[in-house]
Parts: structure tokens; C-alpha cells; sequence
């Protein structure tokens, strides 16, 4: 894997590329997926904050599921199989409202009225807040979410422009935006002296 | 020897998941419009690491279906016996949020 990892941007070539997926599609071989092992799970981020700023840099629409606690497993069970349909799965991203991390969570999604709900917003160009685009109650149908999905994605891909990373970072800096990420004791930066040089070897 | 077992074997599943979110005719579509955003050729061939200044996939198409959290992802591997591709990135630059 030392070559995709010291690989530089102009060294690339189709060549490489069907090497790379060679090698994946090798190592993807010696394993043989369950009878159901395309069902994927659904997404839950770690907070909304970090779900808001992901769809923002992925350019995707982001569902926003609240939901009383006991209420959650029975729609997870209904979208877990919607989620992955092919009309939908990878055109999304999904988070649960955690009621400890996300407090006030409606300040920061414009349109969100509703305690519970399922609803498909519009991340801003910073990720720092977002936009209702469509919402539907928890107990609708699975039709009618997909009916909503699908509408969003549209409306979505009909307003949002494809981001230039240079021009995106240049003007955050010059509206002084800063994104503090929460780095947890594990991911803390070691300051030791000494300390070994990571990186190839 | 685990951090590049754990590369190696995290490949696979980037790409299973690739081809899982993308059916052959929407890659061959995001390869088109892709490439005339960024004005190259419209073959639906394009670099696996892609272009340095933005994502050449079209908006609206489907991307990869990845996993936030190491719990999840470790589960649904677990689950499918599939191997992981693990990707570490901020979403951030220099700060600047709203970007991978």
C-alpha cells in the first residue's frame, strides 16, 4: 500500500488506477460477503454539528431524523431498507438527534418547527447551519420518504455549485471562519520529545 | 505491519462500496458530467484520487456510503464479512470548514 500512500498527484495514470482496484478487488476476494451482506446499516454521526459540516464538504443532502427515544428502532427498522435502494444509497447522509449532544438543534437548522420528524436539509456552504428542503412525519410511509428524498435531491442538485477547494478555503479565511473539531483523548497530539517519526518508513 | 494491513485490507471495501453505491449507469453518467465541470474527457475514467481543486463527481449523484464512526463501521464488516477500508480526514482546512 506504500504506493497509493506515496503516490503525488501528477504521478497518476489510468494504469495506477486499474492496479489500485486490482489489488482491492484482490484482497475483497479472500472474503465472501454474507447472503444479505449488501444491506448496509444506517449513518448516525457523532453529533449534528459534525453531520452539518460533512453533507456541507460531501455536497449531499443530509436527513435529520429526531425522534423520541423509543420510537427510534422502529424507524431505523423502516429506513434501513430504503436507505439502501439504489436510487438513494450514496446520495445521502443521515443523523440521528442525540438529545444530550444536540441541544437547540433547531437553532441552527432553518425551517426545523418540529420536535420530531424526518427532515432533508440543505447544509450551508460553511456546514456551520442548514436549511430544511423537505420534511415528512415520522410515521409516514416509506413511499412518501422517498417521494421527499428524491424531490430534495433534485432540488438540491438544481442550487448547489460543486465546490472549488481553493476558493472555499480562501473565502473562510476571509470571513474568518474557524471550525474547532473535537479531538478526544485517544486522537490528543503526542508533544513528547524524541517521539518516533510517523510516516513511510 | 498493522497500520498497513489495516490500509490494504480498508481498500477493498472503499471499492465494494463504490460499485455498491454506484450503478453502472450513474458512474458512467457522473463520469460525463463530471468531466465536463472540469473540462476534461467525458470517458467516465477518472483519476481514483481525483483532481486536486474539486470533487469531479456530479452533484445529486450517488457517492460513496461510508460510515461515521469506527463502531458502525466495524459492526457492518463484522456483519457482511467485508473487509474495511478505514480513511482518516478532517473537515477542515486550515480551519476552514465545509471541506474534505
Amino acid at each position: 500500500m506504500a504506493m497509493i500512500r506515496g503516490r503525488s498527484r501528477t504521478d497518476t495514470s489510468g494504469n495506477q488506477n486499474d492496479s489500485i482496484i486490482n489489488q482491492m478487488q484482490r484482497i475483497a476476494s479472500r472474503y465472501t460477503p454474507r447472503q444479505n451482506g449488501l444491506v448496509t446499516g444506517l449513518q448516525d454521526f457523532h453529533s449534528l454539528r459534525q453531520a452539518l459540516n460533512c453533507a456541507s464538504a460531501d455536497q449531499r443532502p443530509l436527513v435529520v431524523i429526531s425522534t423520541k427515544t423509543t420510537d427510534r428502532a422502529d424507524v431505523e427498522k423502516k429506513l434501513k431498507s430504503l436507505f439502501n435502494e439504489d436510487e438513494i444509497i450514496g446520495k445521502f447522509h443521515l443523523d440521528f438527534i442525540d438529545r444530550r449532544t444536540d441541544r437547540g438543534w433547531q437553532a441552527v437548522i432553518e425551517g426545523a418547527d418540529r420536535d420530531s420528524g424526518i427532515l432533508i436539509v440543505r447544509s450551508s456552504q460553511f456546514g456551520l447551519n442548514g436549511k430544511v428542503l423537505q420534511q415528512v412525519p415520522l410515521d409516514a410511509d416509506t413511499a412518501k420518504i422517498k417521494q421527499a428524498l428524491l424531490k430534495a435531491n433534485r432540488d438540491f442538485a438544481q442550487v448547489e455549485v460543486r465546490k472549488n477547494y481553493e476558493q472555499h478555503v480562501q473565502a473562510g479565511r476571509r470571513q474568518r471562519i474557524q471550525f474547532e473539531n473535537e479531538v478526544s483523548n485517544d486522537g490528543a497530539i503526542d508533544n513528547r520529545q524524541n517521539r518516533q517519526r510517523r510516516g513511510r518508513r | 505491519m498493522i497500520r498497513t494491513l489495516v490500509w490494504g485490507i480498508g481498500l477493498t471495501l472503499l471499492w465494494g462500496s463504490f460499485v455498491e453505491a454506484h450503478p453502472q449507469r450513474d458512474r458512467q453518467r457522473a463520469g460525463q458530467r463530471g468531466a465536463r465541470q472540469m473540462g476534461g474527457q467525458p470517458d467516465g475514467k477518472r483519476d481514483l484520487l481525483g483532481d486536486a481543486d474539486s470533487n469531479p463527481l456530479a452533484i445529486g449523484d450517488a457517492g460513496v456510503a461510508w460510515y461515521t464512526t469506527w463502531e458502525t463501521g466495524l459492526a457492518e464488516a463484522q456483519r457482511s464479512n467485508r473487509p474495511i477500508f478505514f480513511m482518516s480526514a478532517a473537515t477542515t482546512c486550515s480551519g476552514v470548514p465545509g471541506v474534505f
